[in-house]
């Protein structure tokens, strides 16, 4: 009973979030900023499960497992659909090179100082009871939660110009290209790294490549169901609805018997359908793609309440690490890519790759899932923890910029420019 | 008075000519574009203009994207098109049968009429 009141408060919000008025809310920046990283959704999910008021108890949260892994499958869904082969093709230079540099720096970086605190401080101060395995496991968690970004630009973008509108482009593809790099890393090192019955490391490369095969051959076979159950189906709404719902859940299900992380099984179900032709698979996409706010806000209340908030004094120093590592080295990368597309790399936007990617509490999610660890619980706070801190620089740009008279990059005034041209040129000068 | 040759005029033409209205057709469904096309050719509707169109909540999702920012480089795809052509107000109301009849509800684009009061430009 419990359980069923759990997945109905959960629902009921979701719909809530996608209300006309959610969406006029969303118009204003700031509540763009902080909603476009799920964590109102995300704090709602705290105060409601078993670290805050305990309405929705531990053994009801971890008995949402079948939901979390249909939840994951179709996050990764939406991050494959993005991978049309025509976009590899039309991908410009910037977006790969701000792509690979991240990708980069999120590995030395978000690696080292992962791998600095887990391997050699936590002997002082217990994160929780981990093998070898399991601190593998985290560092390359942290890593790709590491790359990447929130995609969402509205908010910190200050004028509507071109080269705006270029680096917001350049900033998400980047970031969606890294999300698709995030999972698919997370998968591979989510495979490799396990341990053995007696709880020693054990690197299995051959099996990582016969899952791997397994898995694509699997997707291609879900893939021409799916065409063929939608044809069956035909325009009837409940019979497309059924196939829909039911495809995600196989997908889900089949994966999770596998030991393939859901989100990883998805993406690659993403991958293929999005290069399928078929009209039946459009429909898919965009049903898919409409429920995005629905999902998230389902994922991000869920995460809420499988988190350990107790992360302990080493769980608060990677959180912190991490997002002033977040704060000093984003910027100056997409402010490298603002110039190389013809920006002046002082805009406010080059904050945004502070803000850390959604994707990231998905991976935190599909930790939980996929381990019977209490420590991977405390894992995922340090990513909602990470994920929070590095909000605040964005969000106090955005609200010092509303605060400070507007600039303006407007024609100049024609009574202006009349009587005084060499002013009005030189104040545009100083705008743009 | 209407002057069908010089391409202007107002609501009723010299003849007592059935109403000059503009039709709007919004599909959401590009597959169903052709299909339409043969339709209102048959019914004598022509110089049809045809536009790519998003819908609101398209562009508010797109605008705060969450999973899915890689679509933002794909080439233009809306998928949706609005499709707009002044005619009289008798077929119109031939293509509303037609539309009630022949198109399947998924399929069956929004289609309304606005009455056009005077006109410059328009040929037959």
């Amino acid at each position: 009973m419990e359980g069923f009141l759990a997945l109905v408060l959960v629902l009921s919000v979701s719909l809530l979030a996608t209300s006309n008025t959610a969406a006029r809310l969303r118009r204003s920046r700031p509540i763009a900023l902080l909603l476009s990283g799920g964590w109102m959704w995300l704090l709602m999910g705290v105060a409601i499960g078993p670290a805050g008021l305990g309405a929705v108890d531990q053994t009801t949260t971890l008995g949402m497992t079948p939901l979390m892994a249909f939840v994951l499958g179709w996050v990764g869904l939406m991050i494959g659909l993005g991978a049309h082969r025509s976009v590899f093709g039309a991908l410009p230079r910037a977006v790969v090179r701000l792509t690979v540099l991240d990708i980069c720096m999120s590995v030395i970086v978000a690696g080292g100082l992962s791998w600095l605190i887990l391997f050699f401080i936590d002997g002082r101060f217990q994160f929780g009871d981990l093998t070898l395995a399991d601190r593998l496991l985290v560092v390359g968690l942290l890593v790709v939660c590491a790359i990447g970004w929130s995609m969402e630009t509205r908010s910190l973008r200050s004028s509507l110009d071109e080269a705006g509108a270029s680096l917001s482009l350049t900033v998400r593809g980047s970031g969606g290209l890294g999300a698709l790099v995030a999972v698919g890393l997370w998968g591979a090192w989510d495979l490799l790294v396990s341990a053995d019955a007696s709880g020693n490391l054990a690197i299995d490369p051959v099996h990582v490549m016969q899952v791997f095969v397994a898995v694509t051959l699997g997707v291609l076979l879900l893939g021409l169901v799916t065409r063929s159950a939608l044809r069956l189906a035909g325009d009837a709404s409940p019979e497309l609805l059924t196939v829909f719902l039911g495809v995600v859940a196989l997908l889900a299900g089949v994966s999770m018997r596998m030991g393939v992380p859901a989100i990883l099984a998805g993406m690659l179900a993403g991958v293929l359908l999005t290069n399928l032709a078929g009209k039946e698979v459009r429909l898919f996409e965009r049903f898919l793609l409409q429920a995005e706010h629905v999902v998230a806000v389902v994922l991000s209340l869920v995460a809420g309440m499988l988190l350990d908030v107790q992360i302990g004094v080493v769980g608060v120093m990677l959180a912190v690490i991490l997002s002033v590592a977040r704060l000093l080295w984003k910027p100056l990368i997409v402010a490298g890519a603002s110039r190389s597309t013809g920006g002046t790399g002082k805009e406010l936007l080059r904050f945004v790759g502070v803000r850390q990617s959604p994707v990231a509490v998905a991976l935190g999610v599909s930790l939980v899932l996929d381990s019977s660890g209490v420590w991977a619980h405390k894992v995922l706070g340090v990513i909602v923890l990470t994920g929070l801190l590095s909000e605040s620089v964005p969000l106090w740009k955005t609200l010092e910029k509303r605060a400070a008279p507007m600039a303006t990059t407007t024609t100049p005034d024609l009574e202006i420019s009349g009587g005084a041209p060499e002013q009005a040129v030189s104040d545009s000068e100083e705008v743009g | 008075m209407g002057d069908v040759d010089s391409g202007s005029g107002t609501a009723r033409g010299a003849d007592g000519e059935s109403a000059r209205v503009l039709l709007y057709l919004i599909i959401s469904d590009p597959s169903t574009l052709d299909r339409l096309m043969t339709v209102l050719l048959d019914l004598g509707i022509g110089g049809a203009t045809v536009i790519e169109s998003k819908g609101m909540a398209a562009i508010i999702r797109e605008e705060m994207p969450i999973f899915s920012g890689l679509g933002a480089l794909l080439p233009e795809r809306t998928g949706s098109r609005v499709v707009f052509s002044a005619t009289t107000n008798e077929r119109a109301e031939q293509l509303f049968a037609v539309l009630d009849d022949e198109f399947s509800q998924r399929q069956r684009p929004i289609a309304f009429t606005v009455p056009i009061v005077g006109w410059v430009g328009l040929r037959g």
